[in-house]
């Protein structure tokens, strides 16, 4: 049985693809650009999460990596991004059938795959690559002294210029912010993905898996053992479970105690 | 990723189109393209085929006569153009043509009006109407003309001079500055 997630991203893809809705998606520039094509890709993304780590695994291998899928994936974003393939799916069957597969196929499922695997360096790469094409994009539809796409009003441009200028600040904004305030390296999505992929069974010991069960277990508690240390002294006796200080202290006791 | 950069250089033309307006003017180039034939009737109610021009070179823009915008730039391009063609080419070697894509609203009188205020003679330069409307669909297909009401009453559509040799084919795709350009693709100097 296939799973959940795969079932659900089909359920969206098969959604999506019914003309009354693609109609309505297709009707704006705005919900053409930035609601449709990014639904579409999603599709493709959930449905290779879906997939047992190992045949994920597997398909990176046979790519030779992570880059190459999402490599595929920003260039085949970048075409239909261009102003003449948005026209292009709107007045041509052919090319509508073609977002309604390459989106999902070249898009969503690379990255899906890709993207767990990427390297800090390559993941500000495709961030930086999206932040730059939507920031251009907007300018270029908010600049351009005539009408962009053939299928799409003046003030339809104009519209969709404002939203992707809107998006590439706020998405610049996020990734400074997680610049700033964000986990550190070592606590990097990245680095949890991988432990999550590898939970240590084959390279660690007893003992390493020991300690990053206690790795782990510190990090979950760390917030109760912050509040604890202010709350302790006036709650020494609290004994119940939900307390913060009574589950600090379970956890010094399981975890610190001498053994 | 070599594969990559192929299906976008091929998606784009040799990165030389990256709107649909671009692809189609560089596609007429590369292959100029026979037009339908059109049953037309112009601002006199004299009705004619654009088949009939076979032999001469035809300029074509497309207008409805209440456009306030891109259409009076489209025939003030007209008008330039026809001031500049010799009058004993005009209407013989070369004739223009404001086609209305909507004839519902675009009637006799209506394309009349629309002459008188643009300087159309009615021989050289005549202002029409398709009479069949899958004609005329078939007509902007071909030309590659997109017509979207604006919601206010009008269109908004493509603005360009469309050229048409000898043997009815669309053979080039000019933009309403590129005047002189047009002049020496029709072997006029002046």
């Amino acid at each position: 049985m296939p799973p959940r997630s795969s079932v659900v991203a089909a359920a969206l893809w098969l959604l999506l693809a019914q003309p009354p809705l693609r109609g309505w998606l297709e009707a704006t520039m705005t919900r053409h650009m930035l609601v449709d094509i990014p639904l579409l890709a999603a599709t493709g993304f959930v449905a290779a999460r879906g997939l047992s780590a190992e045949r994920r695994a597997l398909l990176r291998r046979a790519a030779g990596g992570p880059v190459p899928f999402v490599l595929v994936a920003v260039l085949t974003m970048s075409y239909w991004m261009l102003p003449r393939a948005l026209d292009a799916a709107l007045l041509d069957p052919g090319a509508g059938l073609a977002k309604l597969v390459t989106l999902p196929l070249l898009v969503g499922a690379p990255l899906g795959l890709g993207w767990e695997r990427l390297g800090p360096i390559a993941r500000g790469f495709v961030w930086a690559n999206l932040v730059s094409m939507l920031a251009v994009l907007g300018w270029l539809y908010l600049a351009a002294p005539v009408r962009v796409c053939n299928g799409y009003l003046v003030s339809e441009q104009l519209d969709a210029g404002t939203w992707l200028v809107r998006l590439a600040v706020g998405f610049f904004l996020g990734w400074l912010a997680r610049l700033v305030a964000g986990p550190t390296p070592r606590d990097s999505t990245a680095t949890r993905i991988r432990h999550a992929a590898h939970p240590g069974a084959a390279v660690l010991g007893p003992r390493g898996r020991r300690h990053a069960r206690r790795r782990r277990a510190r990090r979950a508690f760390a917030p109760d053992l912050r509040r604890a240390s202010a709350h302790s002294s006036s709650m020494e006796g609290c004994r119940a479970r939900s307390c913060p200080a009574a589950r600090a202290a379970r956890w010094r006791r399981s975890v610190c105690s001498p053994r | 990723m070599l594969a990559g950069i192929g299906a976008l250089y091929a998606g784009t033309d040799g990165f030389g189109a990256f709107t649909a307006e671009g692809a189609r003017r560089l596609r007429v180039l590369r292959e100029p393209r026979p037009v339908p034939d059109l049953a037309l009737e112009d601002q006199s109610g004299r009705r004619f085929r654009l088949g009939d021009y076979r032999g001469r070179t035809v300029l074509v823009e497309l207008v409805y006569t209440r456009c306030e915008t891109l259409c009076r730039s489209l025939a003030t391009a007209f008008r330039q153009i026809h001031r500049r063609v010799p009058p004993e080419a005009l209407g013989r070697d070369v004739a223009l043509l404001s086609v209305s894509f909507d004839p519902d609203r675009d009637d006799v009188p209506s394309l009349a009006s629309y002459a008188r205020l643009h300087g159309a003679d009615g021989t050289g330069w005549r202002v029409v109407r398709p009479l069949d409307e899958g004609e005329l669909e078939r007509f902007l297909d071909a030309l590659g003309v997109v017509v979207i009401p604006d919601g206010r009453g009008g269109y908004e559509h493509n603005a360009a001079i469309h050229l048409l040799d000898r043997n009815g084919h669309l053979v080039h795709i000019a933009d309403l500055d590129e005047v002189d350009e047009l002049f020496a693709r029709l072997g006029l100097s002046s």
